[in-house]
């Protein structure tokens, strides 16, 4: 009986129209990005068999070729293919971009529930907290975090990750305000419905959306950050490549080698790129309001 | 209203208070003991006693929260100690490289803002132009752009292709306007590029809002010129959403700081950071992180404030909330 | 009356889909254009090395640029470095950079010329018998405080320096030794067994010797920490600004009282200004436009750039650094001496010198080089063989290969020539992990606590006697992980009380032969350490060390 009238009053979950989908053509840019993702994520995952040579084959007599038929990219200064240093790039940066997000979520999200819902005292004390990690300098915190653990794509995933984190909890945490004023929450409420059920059930689902908006963008500053990392020299080990490690070794090299520094930074900028424009677009098919604004 | 000044200001040192913390927690995990920073490079001879006597010297042997607590306390009473590197004293060496990174963070700042703010602006208000489109694309770009790509972009042009600019080092704008411009001119390119992009992007949206509202109706129906309308309503009120962003994005320019003064030879705050990072210097890094949090609070503090001064809704609904 | 409102009004000003799809296709378009130039207006280099010739150091002496005409007085010299100053405190300096910097305000008690000792504040020392030295003064020094440079200030000095909680990193080579200041200018060392290799830790200072001198008065007013912000000694030139991670500036003294061979005064530049610009980059940049005269941490790969210039020259010091792999010799695999042999028959040490020296190196041969007159050339080494190193791997019963690690320094090439080891040691099946770490974790790790199996070390080949060079290499007292070296510690003892150059020479060779022998080290690349600088500087000396350079008798044309 009470999960029925649960049912009746359940939460208006924010409508997804799939035919939304099919207008594609409405969101060029959007459409585009979610296209060039694809096409990296098949790139990283796909590697092995798309790269001509190994990435890690140094061969001294060949280095520092310019851009060639036998090596589109050229080779860097060990001898290296770059084009097959690119391509197990991706590798990594997607990697460590989607697990920073994953854990940024997997941490903000259940603080922010928590924190909104409950209010008070655990309220105060997580946003103090938020504001702690914050105000700390980003890159501060990942390089320490990073020189505590070893330099891998775990650490690099936890560390981007914790310093996301803040922003969903934040996120998360003023729907939530707004949210469990509404009828249905205190209607949940009223036939017995106990916090855990109604965070999950109803609370949970209504952020999803913003959410989805938010991991795409924090993707794009994930990818920035690990290359960041990277160049300065505390991303992954050798010999896996990473861009921002490439383009490290590139800048040793920009007088005798300048168009080394061109590819990597190139793939992070694309990348990047396209996570933030499909974050946009996804923001704009969700948000009703913002839709009639913009006039598209 | 000023109680929850009050009450935003007793918070900050209770955030400061985490970071300095979690700060001190983290570096001791840090491999590598800070001794060994000070033998460096070159081949040397360790020795057990030495080792030994310098850590009791610099009370590295005591527990964490007695050396934290020794740490604040001496905070408290404005000494920030002194490096373990080269012993220098932190608080001076501190304010001596505040203006350094200040200048950096204020050129890019303004650049940012002259170039952000009028051209979001303009997007805006020619909505769905070529004008708005340009705009809008060089946002996006500025913002996936990563800042040391763009910098060796730059250095390969100015410096090495065309030879315009130099390419390292700091001449205090007070000192030499003409050479300060010079030596600023790419590093403040690549911390603005981002900043600009985030600043347009925002101004860009917080206009159109406003330009929806019914006073502006009303204003341009009152037969008010259009470049009236939009710089003595629109501008005015659009501006709020671009302070807080600016608020918010200090902490990315500091963090940008940090690569960009190593790329630039620029002996500011970011690269001690950086150095402090790699030599293990607990009590140099602790210094530097202090300095950040408490600018990144204030400065929020600020902007909060005068949103909430500014804007009655926001003041009000304050009250209700936590 | 009008039935849109104001933003449909617009709309019908505005473009539309189509356009806004062709604009963003012309941006991306010109961004792809506008940065190819650089991605093809790549050089034309050939990838081989550029092989120029060195300037000369067949034997002991350091090279020189072009000493044409006579110096000239005056002017400002600009030197950069990579890293920031570690201390002011000529005591406790502890990068092998730092001696350049050092030795413009404190000179060292000793000088020393081509692999042999000369005088500096020191005018005329006599080995007196095995155990006693007597070292005597010039005349007339003053410190910067005024005070006059004693004897006293001799022992007050070298018993600082001995003293743990300073951290002098020689502070080993004074144990045993008393200082005592019999006359004025008259310190008379006194050794607890005969020492013959101990005068030459006087002829340079922190970190490669204890030769500095500093004022008593001034450090006992000041302390340690005020005196490291203001050191107070005696050089050639004074401190006029001291910025240890920025710029800091150094006037000449005009109380100098050492001269030139040629009888001239010293200094002849007028001011040196030493610049810290990390990026290798940003370094040659400035170079080539003349912010900077002299670059001393310049890389081999960078010569290129030189040469494109008619006005920049390069400083050539060869065979002043070795690079090589340090083992744990008690951890196995490592502590197997077929395995060690396999692996000194597996590299490929060519190809580190094409790569990492660009023809100005050459592969390692063993520890010592030509700069020292203890080197022996008939002595043996390795070289790549993949058979004898597959022969040894299966011997070791490894001839699947293992996994190793290796740590690194971060920065320079380091990093590259620890990737290179992992690529060529991938076909004997060895997987290596490489781990680029900072130094006092390098020393943590892999020194103390001997977690890594292989470490890349490099540091300068000795000049003159090369005792304290062997001993860091193979003493106990520096083996990763403790490893004792009783053999060795054994012959290194009996050289440092062989007063005979002859019998001492025969000494070393055996510590040489045993390398080769159980190879305690795999001697990768001998590089030359290297000076970028604009052709109108001259009078530019490499110190013993290899890695500084002595810039007193620097000038400008």
């Amino acid at each position: 009986m009470a999960q029925q009238a649960e049912v009746l009053v359940a939460a208006p979950r924010p409508r997804v129209n799939l035919r939304v989908l099919r207008r594609w053509r409405r969101y060029p840019l959007a459409s585009a990005a979610a296209v060039v993702i694809v096409l990296f994520l098949l790139i990283a995952i796909f590697a092995p068999l798309l790269a001509p040579y190994d990435p890690a084959a140094t061969d001294g007599v060949n280095r520092l070729q310019s851009p060639s038929w036998d090596h589109p990219f050229g080779t860097d200064s060990l001898g290296r293919d770059v084009l097959s240093r690119e391509i197990h790039g991706a590798r990594v940066s997607l990697q460590v971009a989607v697990l920073a997000v994953v854990v940024a979520a997997g941490i903000g999200v259940p603080f922010g529930l928590i924190s909104g819902y409950f209010g008070g005292i655990v309220d105060a004390l997580v946003m103090r907290v938020t504001d702690a990690v914050i105000a700390f300098p980003s890159l501060v915190l990942a390089l320490t975090l990073v020189l505590v653990l070893e330099p891998s794509v775990s650490t690099l995933m936890i560390a981007l990750g914790i310093g996301a984190a803040p922003s969903y909890a934040r996120l998360v945490r003023s729907q939530v305000l707004s949210l469990k004023h509404m009828e249905y929450v205190t209607a949940a409420r009223s036939i017995g419905a106990g916090h855990a059920r109604i965070i999950c059930l109803h609370l949970w689902p209504a952020t999803i959306p913003s959410v989805i908006v938010a991991g795409s963008l924090t993707m794009g500053t994930a990818i920035l950050a690990e290359a960041a990392l990277s160049f300065l020299g505390v991303g992954v080990r050798p010999p896996t490549p990473t861009w921002g490690g490439m383009l490290n070794e590139a800048f040793t090299q920009i007088y005798v080698a300048p168009f080394l520094s061109f590819f990597p930074g190139l793939a992070i900028f694309i990348v990047t790129l396209s996570f933030n424009l499909l974050g946009d677009g996804i923001r704009d098919i969700l948000d009703p309001r913002l839709r009639t604004a913009e006039g598209a | 209203m000023t109680s929850y000044v009050i009450r935003r200001i007793l918070q900050m040192p209770v955030v400061a208070l985490l970071v300095t913390f979690s700060l001190f927690v983290v570096m001791h995990a840090l491999p590598g003991d800070p001794i060994y920073a000070m033998i460096g490079e070159s081949e040397s001879t360790l020795d057990e006693e030495t080792i030994d006597r310098l850590r009791e010297d610099l009370g590295l042997n005591d527990p964490i929260v007695v050396q934290y607590f020794n740490w604040m306390g001496d905070v408290l009473r404005g000494d920030l100690g002194r490096s373990f590197r080269d012993r220098a004293d932190i608080s001076q060496q501190i304010i001596d490289r505040i203006p350094t990174t200040l200048q950096l963070a204020v050129l890019s700042l303004a650049v940012a803002v002259c170039i952000g703010v009028p051209a979001g602006t303009i997007a805006a208000v020619k909505r769905n132009s070529l004008i708005d489109v340009g705009v809008t694309l060089f946002a996006m770009f500025g913002i996936a752009v990563p800042n040391f790509w763009f910098s060796m972009l730059l250095i390969w042009l100015f410096v090495i292709t065309l030879d315009w600019l130099p390419a390292s080092g700091f001449v205090g704008i007070w000192e030499d306007p003409v050479a300060a411009m010079k030596h600023m001119a790419m590093p403040v390119t690549a911390l603005g590029l981002t900043l600009s992009g985030s600043i347009m992007r925002y101004t860009r949206s917080s206009v159109l809002e406003v330009l929806n509202q019914d006073y502006i109706r009303t204003a341009r129906a009152k037969g008010l010129a259009e470049t009236s309308v939009i710089v003595r309503h629109a501008l005015r009120n659009s501006l709020l959403p671009v302070v807080t962003i600016i608020g918010l994005q200090l902490g990315n320019l500091l963090a940008g700081s940090v690569i960009i003064e190593t790329m630039f030879a620029i002996p500011g705050l970011g690269r001690m950071a950086i150095t402090a990072i790699r030599g293990r210097d607990y009590p140099s890094l602790q210094g530097v992180v202090l300095l950040f949090t408490m600018v990144v609070l204030i400065v929020n503090l600020i902007t909060d404030m005068s949103y909430a001064l500014l804007d009655p809704r926001v003041r009000y609904s304050y009250g209700a909330t936590s | 009356m009008r039935s849109e409102n104001y933003w449909q009004r617009r709309n019908r000003k505005g473009i539309s889909r189509r356009r806004l799809i062709q604009a963003a296709g012309l941006a991306g378009a010109a961004m792809v254009l506008g940065a190819g130039p650089i991605a093809c207006g790549g050089d034309d280099d050939d990838a081989g090395s550029n092989g120029t010739g060195s300037n000369g150091a067949g034997n002991n002496s350091t090279p020189r640029s072009e000493a044409d005409g006579s110096p000239k007085r005056g002017g400002t010299l600009i030197v950069r470095r990579p890293s920031a100053t570690t201390f002011a405190d000529p005591h406790r300096s502890s990068s092998g950079y730092d001696p350049t910097v050092n030795h413009l305000y404190a000179a060292p008690l000793l000088s020393m010329q081509g692999g042999q000792l000369g005088p500096s504040l020191i005018e005329e020392w006599e080995q007196v018998d095995e155990t006693t030295v007597n070292l005597k003064l010039r005349s007339g020094l003053v410190f910067t405080d005024g005070t006059p440079v004693t004897a006293e200030a001799v022992k007050y000095s070298l018993e600082r320096q001995a003293d743990p909680a300073i951290g002098a990193p020689r502070r080993a080579v004074l144990k045993g030794v008393n200082v005592e200041a019999t006359e004025e200018l008259l310190a008379t060392l006194k050794f607890d067994q005969p020492n013959a290799t101990f005068l030459e830790s006087l002829a340079m200072n922190a970190p490669g010797g204890v030769g500095a001198l500093i004022s008593p008065t001034a450090h006992q007013q000041m302390g340690d920490d005020r005196f490291n912000e203001s050191p107070v000694s005696v050089g050639p030139f004074k401190i006029e600004k001291l910025a240890l991670d920025g710029e800091s500036v150094f006037v000449a003294n005009p109380d100098w009282p050492i001269t030139a061979p040629n009888g001239d005064k010293l200094p002849y530049l007028d001011r040196v200004i030493i610049k810290v610009i990390p990026e290798t980059a940003v370094a040659v940049a400035e170079l080539q436009s003349g912010g900077i005269d002299v670059d001393y941490v310049f890389l081999s790969e960078n010569v290129p750039q030189i040469e494109a210039q008619d006005d920049l020259a390069v400083n050539l010091n060869k065979g002043a650094i070795t690079q090589r792999i340090g083992i744990h010799l008690s951890k196995p695999p490592t502590d197997s001496v077929a395995f060690r042999k396999a692996l000194a028959y597996a590299f490929d040490r060519e190809e580190f010198a094409a790569v990492f020296t660009q023809g100005l190196g050459g592969p390692g041969r063993g520890p010592l080089t030509e700069l020292t007159w203890a080197y022996d050339p008939s002595a043996p080494t390795y070289s790549y063989d993949e058979k004898k190193a597959r022969e040894h791997l299966a011997q070791a019963g490894l001839a699947d290969g293992t996994k190793l690690n290796i740590n690194t320094y971060t920065s320079g090439v380091y990093p590259r020539i620890g990737e290179m080891i992992q690529a060529q040691l991938r076909k004997f099946g060895i997987d290596l992990t490489v781990d680029n770490l900072e130094v006092p974790v390098i020393v943590e790790k892999y020194r103390r606590n001997g977690e890594y199996w292989l470490g890349l070390e490099g540091g300068g080949a000795p000049q003159g006697d090369p005792y304290q060079y062997l001993e860091s290499n193979f003493g106990t007292s520096n083996q990763p992980g403790g490893t004792p070296m009783p053999e060795i510690d054994a012959l290194l003892e009996k050289a440092l009380r062989t007063f005979d150059n002859e019998e001492r020479k025969k000494i070393y060779g055996e510590i040489i032969q045993l390398d080769y022998d159980q190879v305690y080290k795999i001697w990768l690349i001998e590089a030359p350490t290297l000076a970028g600088h604009r052709k109108n500087v001259h009078g530019l000396e490499w110190l013993r060390s290899g890695s500084a350079m002595d810039l007193s008798a620097a000038w400008k044309s």
